[in-house]
């Protein structure tokens, strides 16, 4: 959580820092820095679908690995 | 962050080069450009907005051509091309972020060899960001920004931009800092702006892109999980298709919000005009049919509450009422048995059982249990004899409380319906009169006739002016007819939404063929369900925030307007020492609240309404949490001229404190009396002077 910009609103990084530990707490967290890398121009617009599902099917692992 | 200076080069008025340094000091925080009509006020604050975001937000027509952007006695003079360009500075202590947005106007009509090998080889910058081109009939420019900071070796050019603005301010909250004070009111008046703006305020942009994106690819998982079987293809297909439906009609209720804001600004306009026009008479019915709309909203919303009310109690009464017979039955039944000696209570059966606990008989006879006597065999068996028909009578006697209470509390329900049903038909025939008002205005003005000179040419303006109002007002109750329709279907659709997302769940479950597609598909579901929940806990967060703030300044403010308005001799409707809250309605609406109840909204005068905007405005200021000089066009255009204006003037620094204030106003509003009021904050003042001849302003800066 630390290396999360200033560009997003800090209530959404405490938010996120709440969750409780999980593969869901992770996957969000990855996902908006995702988010904040397209805001800023370092992830490629179209790619940005398939980083996303590929990001699912990581964390589903993960989840079921946990599980 | 402060703002040090801004030049402007050709833009508009502003013919050649022209550079305002704001004030920057901490005790005289107010800039004033001051300036007639016309001379360029709104034009600074859009080349500063045009410098950051590339756009005006009070002018439209700048994507038609390059013409009304750029000096038009400069295009006129040059060979082939003119530059246009704004400048500004921002920092902390000094001025480090440099913005420059320029504009190249090449006058094709002008250009050698030929317009075609121009407009072949003008250049164009394949990134977005950086280049902009505008296109008309003649001319054709090319847009281009640039950020540097001030470093110690120099400068150093930022690659993105829009980055580095998105950072100081981000566009969506730009509107909390550069706005007109006299369009604020409106602002606070229309709940999907400030619904938006909430949302803006919320910084929730990313989270809402990441819900879409998200959703978006649930929905690709989801088909993926229903390949391979007739019935979930089929229902994803159906899900798909009311998808598009919903985001259809949620675009068509957007638009016809946004339309509907359009009409009322219209309907504004021409009561403005048929004021304008100075006839007592007219005047006095635009008031009166004013009043009846307003006072008609009123009772629609009363209306409203009252019709929830009621189906609230019909859906409470309707089952008692409709099964009274049979609770009549139950309950005779019941008073039956009751008189055949079986009911109640059953005292024989806890005098039995007290007899065999003690183990002696009242005669003082020993039935204890080791005694095994005939007379302890005898009560036990009176016990057995006794319990079946005991749970019938205690069911029987709950069963006849509980019903006897349904009974009164259907007949409860019905009076209050009654009740309800009258105060209904109240507010209808309130609502019809308030109607039928407001009617009887637009058929007067419609056939008004002016008496005195030129009465050929008033009457006809007046009657003009009505006839298009009636247009506005058809096309207005077509526009909320079509509204209702599409929040009716809204709801329908978000019902079969979740009805066809519950049926294919079930469906995609008994499909084990696509477990591992599946167990994606609910991954992505359960955390889109988290991060929607933290982006709604997040607007309400802010809401609250913005509702306490907004609150807190009204209350310390609203005294002061209040009671110097009534100095000034204006009617104030308002007791400041009634007021119990300042609220932002779950609908977004604004609603002032007295402790009776009441509301108070549309009873507040002018001064108290931008009190309650410049309240709202200060909150959103600091709840979005930036800091930015506010770049304020006409701040004190609204207020009356006079006292309530000077009272303004004085608490205008109060609403936000501690900021860079730019404030541009016109000599109406920078009164002598104004200026002393702030003469202790302003640290800079300039004249903006426009010379007629060569039809361009120049900025003067006064000692």
């Amino acid at each position: 959580m630390s290396g999360l910009p200033f560009t997003l609103n800090p209530r959404v990084v405490a938010m996120l820092k709440g969750l409780p530990e999980g593969p869901e707490k992770e996957f969000l967290t990855e996902l908006m820095k995702y988010e904040i890398e397209r805001h800023s121009g370092e992830r490629a617009e179209k790619r940005f679908k398939d980083d996303l599902m590929k990001l699912v099917e990581k964390y589903t692992e993960e989840g079921r690995g946990k599980a | 962050m402060k703002v040090f200076w801004m030049k402007l080069v050709n833009y508009r008025q502003y013919r050649g080069e022209n550079l305002i340094e704001f004030s920057v000091s901490e005790d005289r925080p107010i800039t004033i450009i001051q300036g007639t009509t016309g001379a360029g006020k709104t034009t600074v604050l859009n080349a500063m907005y045009w410098c950051l975001y590339g756009e005006e937000p009070s002018y439209h027509e700048t994507t038609d051509g390059v013409a009304p952007i750029c000096n038009r006695a400069a295009m006129a003079e040059s060979k082939a091309t003119v530059e246009m360009s704004v400048e500004l500075a921002f920092g902390e202590t000094e001025p480090k972020y440099f913005f420059k947005r320029k504009l190249m106007v090449w006058n094709l009509d002008k250009v050698q060899p030929s317009r075609e090998v121009i407009r072949e080889n003008l250049p164009v910058s394949k990134s977005e960001r950086e280049t902009t081109i505008y296109v008309n009939e003649n001319l054709r420019g090319t847009v281009n920004f640039d950020a540097w900071t001030k470093e110690r070796r120099g400068d150093v050019f930022t690659e993105a931009p829009d980055y580095l603005v998105d950072n100081i301010l981000p566009h969506e909250l730009a509107f909390v800092f550069f706005f007109n004070g006299e369009e604020l009111k409106e602002f606070f008046q229309k709940k999907n702006k400030f619904g938006q703006a909430l949302n803006d305020i919320s910084q929730i942009t990313l989270v809402n892109r990441a819900i879409d994106q998200l959703d978006a690819v649930g929905t690709d998982l989801r088909r993926q999980a229903s390949k391979g079987s007739v019935n979930t293809e089929a229902l994803s297909q159906e899900l798909d298709q009311i998808e598009r439906t919903l985001g259809e009609k949620r675009s068509s209720k957007e638009r016809l919000e946004g339309e509907l804001g359009d009409l009322n600004k219209k309907l504004d306009q021409i009561d403005s005009e048929l004021k304008a026009l100075n006839i007592d008479r007219v005047s006095h019915l635009v008031e009166s049919r004013n009043d009846a709309v307003r006072r008609g909203s009123e009772l629609a919303k009363d209306y409203q509450v009252l019709c929830d009310e009621r189906n609230k109690l019909l859906l409470d009464t309707a089952p008692p009422v409709y099964l009274g017979k049979q609770i009549a039955f139950t309950l005779s039944k019941i008073s039956e048995f009751d008189q055949r000696g079986k009911l109640p209570p059953p005292i024989r059966t806890v005098f039995l059982k007290d007899l065999l606990e003690k183990g002696s008989c009242i005669c003082g006879r020993s039935i204890a249990e080791h005694d095994a006597s005939s007379a302890r065999q005898h009560i036990q068996r009176l016990l057995e004899e006794e319990a079946s028909d005991e749970a019938v009578s205690f069911k029987a006697l709950d069963g006849r409380f509980k019903l006897e209470a349904i009974l009164n509390s259907s007949r409860e329900g019905i009076t209050n319906l009654i009740a309800v049903g009258e105060k209904i038909a109240d507010k209808e025939a309130a609502m019809i009169q308030a109607d039928e008002k407001a009617k009887s205005v637009g058929k007067e003005l419609a056939q008004y006739e002016s008496p005195g000179a030129s009465a050929e040419d008033l009457t006809e303006k007046v009657r003009s002016l009505q006839s298009i109002r009636s247009e506005v007002e058809k096309a207005k109750t077509d526009a909320l007819s079509d509204l209702g329709g599409d929040k009716r279907d809204i709801e329908r659709l978000e019902d079969g939404l979740k009805d066809q997302k519950r049926a294919l769940d079930r469906e995609v479950a008994k499909n084990a063929k696509n477990a591992v597609v599946k167990e994606r598909w609910e991954f992505a579901k359960q955390s889109l369900e988290i991060l929607t929940k933290i982006r709604d806990d997040m607007v309400s967060e802010v809401r609250n925030e913005i509702q306490k703030a907004a609150d807190s300044h009204f209350r310390e403010l609203v005294w002061k307007t209040t009671n110097l308005e009534r100095k000034a001799g204006e009617q104030s409707l308002i007791d400041p020492g009634k007021l119990q809250q300042v609220k932002i309605g779950d609908d977004n609406e604004i609603s002032v609240i007295t402790r009776d109840g009441e509301n108070w909204i549309m009873s507040l005068s002018q001064g108290e309404t931008q009190t309650l905007a410049y309240s709202f405005i200060s909150a959103l200021k600091e709840g979005a949490k930036v800091v930015f000089p506010m770049v304020v066009d006409t701040p004190l255009g609204i207020i009356d001229e006079g006292p309530p204006r000077e009272l303004f003037a004085d608490l205008l620094p109060d609403f936000v404190k501690d900021t860079q204030l730019i404030f541009l106003m016109t000599s109406a509003e920078y009164t002598p009396a104004v200026k002393r009021i702030l003469a202790e904050k302003v640290g800079r003042t300039y004249r903006l002077e426009y010379h007629l001849e060569d039809g361009a302003t120049k900025v003067k800066e006064l000692a």
